[in-house]
Parts: C-alpha cells; sequence; structure tokens
C-alpha cells in the first residue's frame, strides 16, 4: 500500500518520500513536502515518518559505503529543511519523541562537524536533542542533564586531549550521584573501548549510525 | 587619494610595500622570502 | 655535538633503509619516526610564550625530545607549524593559541565563509575574491585603513622572521642527529606535490559543512571554482624524465581534507583523477609521494593498487591498520605502529605487545615505517613512559 490512510485528509505517498530522502533527491522531496503542507496534521506526521525511514535507509547506505559521510551531512541538510518546512503542519498533530538527549563536544575541544551529523540523525531518529555546542565543562552537562531529566548523555571529541574530559564528565555524574542514573555514549577521533573502559562510559562508537542504534536501544 | 574615499584593501599593493621598505629588513633575499611567506600565511598554503 | 662525518653517515643509512623499506625490500632497520607539531615544547616542560621571542631557546626546547628518544625520519616539517605572533599581529581570527599554551589552534566557529552567493564573485575574480575578500575576513587588521594595515603587515613579517629563524635552527639539529624527512613542503628538486581543488573551497572559502553540501546542491557552480583553481596549479620545475636522476625520498606528498568525507564517485572525481594524473609519470620513474590521510579512509585505499607498487608511504589516521593492511599492505607502504590512545591510556606492555604485533605483521618483505598514527600536538597526547618505552622497543626490535 503506497498511500497513507489519513481518514479523510489528502493521502500521500510515504514510501515516494522515503525514496526520495534516501536518494538524496531534494528537489523531489521538497515538492513532495510543498504538496504535504495542506494535506493536514496527520499528513505531515506521516511525511517527517517517512523522511526519518529515508535516512535510517541512508544510515543502511553509509554502513555499506555506497555512501560516506558527505552524504550523511547532506542527508542532515535535507531532514533539517524537511522538518522545519513540515514543521507548521505538525504543530497540530503532536509527535511522540523517544526522550530526551544531551550531546555536546567536551571541554577544550572546539570539533563539532561530527557531532552536528550525529545530532541530526537523533533528531531524525526522534529524539529531542538538546546540543550544548563544543568546548562544553562537566558541570554544565550534568546540571543541564538534571535540569531537563535526561537520561542519555553524549559526549563528542576530536582531539586525543579531550579524553580527560570525557573522564572528567563521567566522574561528575558520579559525584552528582547519578551516575546509574544516566547512559553515556562517546564518540570521536580518540575514542575506543579502551578509552571508554578507562573512561567508565557505557558505550563508544566512531560510526554516527551506530551512535544512533544504541541511544535508540536505550531509550527503548 | 580623497580621504572621503573608502580605502579598497588589496593585498598585492601591500605585499609590494613591505618588499621595497628596508627598513624592517635590509637583504632584499630574505624580505622577498619573508614577504612570500607572510602571503602564504594570510592566504593558506594552497 | 654529532661530527658532520657520523651525522652523513647515519643520514645516509637512514635513508637506504627508508628506500629499501618502501620498495618493498626489508631493510637493515626499520625505519623508526614521528610527526609533531608544537607538542615537543611540552616534552620540554614549555609553553610557547615563554620562548618564542628567542629563537635559539625555542629551537632548543623544541629539539629535546632528539636527545631522548631515537628515530630516523619525521614527517610532515619538524618545526613550529604557524607563526602565532604573527598570526597574533595580523588579528586572526581563525587561528589562536590554545589554553594548553603550546598548541595553535584553528577555530572555524566565528569565521565568515563565503556564502552561496557569492560564487558568481568567486568565479568572475578567483584571485581578487581570495586575495581581498578573504583576507579581510581572516585578520582583523585588515579591517581599518591602509595605514593600519600596512603597520600590521610590518609587525607580522618580523615576527615571522623570528619564526623562520627559529626553525632554521631546529632543522639544523634535525641535520646534526642525521635525521631524514620523508617529504618536503615546497621544492624544486622533487615530483610535483597535489592538493585536490575542492579542497579550496573545503578548506578556504565555504568551509566543512557547506562545500561538502554544495557538491549536491550546487555541483555546476563547485565544478566551474574547481576548474579555476586547477588552473593555478604551479607547473613543475621537473620533468618526470629527470626523476631516475633524483632520490625518491624526500617524496612528493599529497594529503586527505576532503578527501575523507567524500564518497567513492566523488573521491574518484575531485581527487583521484587528477593525483594520478599529476603523479603517475613521476611515479613511474620511481618518484615515491606520501599520503598524509585524515579520519577514516579504508575505502580509498584499494584505488592505490593503479599507482605503481612501493610509489606510496600511506600515513593512516583512525582506520585499524591491521584492517589497512589487508587491503594495500602488500602495495603499498603503511606509517604506522601505534595509536595515540593506547600511548596515552594503556599499560606499557599492552603499548609493547601492540608495537611488536606491527611489525610482525607488516616488516617482512618491507612496506612497513614506524611512527605513531597521529601527530603529537598537545601537552598530555602521550604518556611519556609508554612513549619512551615504545620507541626503545621499536628502534631495537626492528634491527637485523
Amino acid at each position: 500500500m503506497n498511500h497513507s490512510d489519513n481518514g479523510g485528509e489528502t493521502m500521500i505517498d510515504v514510501n515516494e518520500i522515503t525514496q526520495q530522502m534516501s536518494d538524496l533527491d531534494e528537489a523531489a522531496l521538497l515538492q513532495s513536502l510543498a504538496e504535504v503542507i495542506n494535506a493536514g496534521p496527520e499528513s505531515a506526521l506521516a511525511a517527517l515518518q517517512a523522511c526519518q525511514a529515508g535516512l535510517e535507509q541512508v544510515g543502511k547506505r553509509f554502513e555499506t559505503q555506497e555512501y560516506f559521510l558527505s552524504d550523511l551531512i547532506y542527508a542532515g541538510e535535507l531532514m533539517t529543511d524537511a522538518a522545519a518546512l513540515l514543521k507548521p503542519a505538525l504543530a497540530e498533530a503532536g509527535t511522540a519523541t523517544l526522550g530526551k538527549l544531551v550531546i555536546c563536544t567536551v571541554k577544550g575541544d572546539i570539533h563539532d562537524i561530527g557531532k552536528n551529523i550525529v545530532v541530526t540523525m537523533l533528531g531524525a531518529a526522534g529524539f529531542d536533542v538538546i546540543d550544548l555546542g563544543v568546548d562544553v565543562a562537566p558541570e554544565v552537562i550534568v546540571q543541564t542533564a538534571i535540569d531537563n531529566d535526561v537520561k542519555i548523555i553524549g559526549l563528542s571529541s576530536v582531539l586525543t586531549l579531550a579524553v580527560d574530559s570525557i573522564q572528567a564528565t563521567v566522574d561528575a555524574f558520579v559525584a552528582a550521584g547519578l551516575r546509574d542514573q544516566v547512559k553515556i555514549i562517546i564518540g570521536g577521533n580518540p575514542v575506543s573501548a579502551t578509552v571508554c573502559e578507562k573512561t567508565g562510559a557505557d558505550a563508544w562508537a566512531h560510526n554516527p549510525q551506530d551512535g544512533v542504534t544504541i541511544c535508540r536501544g536505550w531509550a527503548s | 587619494m580623497d580621504e572621503n574615499q573608502e580605502y579598497q584593501f588589496d593585498l598585492e599593493e601591500l605585499l609590494a610595500e613591505l618588499l621595497s621598505d628596508e627598513s624592517w629588513e635590509s637583504d632584499p633575499a630574505f624580505r622577498e622570502m619573508i614577504a612570500n611567506g607572510l602571503k602564504a600565511t594570510i592566504l593558506g598554503a594552497f | 655535538m654529532e661530527s658532520s662525518e657520523n651525522s652523513t653517515a647515519r643520514y645516509n643509512q637512514r635513508l637506504k633503509d627508508l628506500i629499501d623499506a618502501t620498495s618493498f625490500r626489508e631493510p637493515d632497520k626499520v625505519p623508526v619516526g614521528i610527526e609533531v607539531i608544537n607538542w615537543p615544547l611540552a616534552y620540554a616542560g614549555v609553553k610557547l610564550m615563554d620562548v618564542v621571542d628567542d629563537p635559539i631557546a625555542t629551537s632548543k626546547a623544541y629539539t629535546k625530545i632528539l636527545d631522548d628518544i631515537e628515530i630516523d625520519f619525521h614527517t610532515l616539517s619538524f618545526g613550529l607549524n604557524h607563526s602565532i605572533q604573527t598570526l597574533q599581529a595580523l588579528g586572526s581570527i581563525q587561528y589562536r593559541l590554545a589554553e594548553n599554551g603550546v598548541t595553535v589552534e584553528h577555530v572555524q566557529a566565528e569565521f565568515s565563509f563565503m556564502t552561496a552567493d557569492e560564487y558568481a564573485d568567486v568565479i568572475s575574480d578567483y584571485q581578487g575574491f581570495r586575495k581581498n575578500t578573504m583576507s579581510q575576513r581572516s585578520f582583523k587588521a585588515f579591517q581599518g585603513s591602509k595605514a593600519e594595515a600596512y603597520d600590521a603587515m610590518k609587525k607580522a613579517a618580523l615576527a615571522l622572521k623570528n619564526h623562520v629563524v627559529t626553525n632554521r635552527l631546529i632543522s639544523q639539529r634535525v641535520a646534526e642527529k642525521g635525521i631524514v624527512p620523508v617529504n618536503l613542503m615546497q621544492t624544486n628538486n622533487i615530483a610535483p606535490w597535489y592538493y585536490g581543488p575542492f579542497n579550496v573551497l573545503f578548506d578556504y572559502l565555504r568551509g566543512v559543512k557547506d562545500s561538502l553540501v554544495d557538491l549536491r546542491r550546487r555541483p555546476e557552480a563547485v565544478k566551474a571554482v574547481n576548474q579555476i583553481v586547477e588552473s593555478f596549479r604551479p607547473l613543475s620545475k621537473v620533468s618526470p624524465d629527470d626523476y631516475p636522476a633524483i632520490s625518491p625520498i624526500p617524496a612528493s606528498w599529497t594529503f586527505y581534507h576532503s578527501e575523507c568525507f567524500l564518497n567513492n564517485q566523488q573521491f574518484d572525481e575531485l581527487f583521484f583523477q587528477g593525483f594520478k594524473k599529476h603523479a603517475l609519470p613521476y611515479m613511474e620513474k620511481g618518484a615515491k609521494y606520501l599520503l598524509k590521510g585524515e579520519g577514516m579512509f579504508l575505502n580509498t585505499l584499494g584505488r592505490f593498487r593503479e599507482l605503481p607498487k612501493g610509489s606510496l608511504i600511506i600515513e593512516l589516521d583512525q582506520d585499524d591498520p591491521f584492517d589497512a593492511y589487508k587491503i594495500i599492505g602488500d602495495h603499498q607502504t603503511l606509517a604506522t605502529g601505534i595509536k595515540l590512545d593506547l600511548l596515552r591510556s594503556g599499560t606499557k606492555q599492552q603499548c609493547i605487545d601492540y608495537v611488536k604485533r606491527c611489525f610482525d605483521t607488516f616488516a617482512p618483505g618491507g612496506g612497513f615505517i614506524f611512527m605513531p598514527q597521529k601527530p603529537l600536538i598537545a601537552p598530555g597526547d602521550v604518556n611519556i613512559k609508554n612513549l619512551l618505552a615504545v620507541y626503545e622497543f621499536a628502534n631495537h626490535y626492528g634491527t637485523k
């Protein structure tokens, strides 16, 4: 069945939208979404979910090396534009999320390309992402988690010396008595199984898709 | 130049002046080498 | 101080070992090397601004590491990379001294790259856009009057003189130690280096994200800029026919900037075909190229089977070298041997075991030179005891 049955709203072709996102066909995707905007909130939600499904397929095509990082970055742009386009129509539909997640580049590190790719993919996956930016102190991360009742923390880094900041952040959660209430995932150049074990993080990933999958597993 | 005329930045013009200015380095060969290095610093190596 | 005869003898032996190893002949000793930026200052316990006004003090601190570990070669340059005082004199928006007081950081967050609307300006006057428009965006000193700009240029030039003198002293010490530079930045007597033209958009004009998005969103504009950049590529002063008379090391070089983000088709169009076209005539005459990789790029390594065996020395970065070896290890040299996170966080025995495994796997038959898989750039990048132990082991274990 190609078309979503929206109980009275104009039917949209969700498979086509998914394929357009998967193929990174911006022109076709934006045209499809332009038609959806006037179709009603349920159609907008179906279109958003179709985009998310397309982004998952992008992730799979990345794993097979058909796509690479440039394509993930472009997909992130498309997803951001799609979400912005659909936002007014979505307001009435209400969207369930997988919960909140805090992500940042740790103290002493200013790189954000990888983090930004992951932020877009996490948002597309259904997380409510709080992006604290770069060079973020451990106490800021902890306080944000407390203030927003966040259970998943993502720490990004590129510099080898940032491993110290990862450690300091994990220690900050321990000191706050929150360590067993959160899951911490680390990503970026210097992370590895060794670093994960040493710093006390719960998981690590180099591949953005792997990171999203792990966070999804925790959320469910 | 008319004082009211806005200055149009011109990198090559500044570098040419630097190259002919002995006050910062008297050896013309070293002056040229440093001026080229400064150009690479400003523009990037490529 | 070493006698110059000793230095020359050591240099010649090391050069022979490097040529053998990278030509898939087992050397008398597996070459052991390093790539560093400002880290040696941290090793010596100094911060950059403590010594930067004094070339002798700076070079003495910078080269202390050479008294404590034996190295046969270095890649890139061995010396201070950016002249921080030159950049400060110009009011650099992109470069600053890191909080650690040693590293010069490249900060892109506050920089005004060109907008998509400016492609027409770039295409109509590429030189003017880069030299004038982008320079003004990069340096605060160029945003005021001419007098202010010239004053800043003079201060910057004086600082650069200091920087050049410092690096010459460092190079002198490297030569006294008989250490071989594996590649040189720009010189008249080697094959032409290669910088992929798309990297101008990636590095200088549009930035990482927007340049990559432009590949799909504005392909014709990107192509036009790439062609203009290519038209300014300097001609080589050395003909391929001259090549047999010249040592293949120091090697020429290329590196990945945008390349480790590109999918296979983009990699082919934007890098590999151009690189092959420029480098192959020289490689066929025996030239070697250092490929400095960044990020993860196993997906690109198979292409290098299209180039002559032993024509590339591949500096790995994030990738697992054992995976890289399976793809290309019998055809092109791998420059690898220990990961920084292990040097930093592992035990001494874990480090030595890893290095031994690299030697045992990669060294037989040649095609391997030892070095850490990332440059050392900042204080705390490595555990010093691990570093010293690893170099002692590598120098001993790799000797016949």
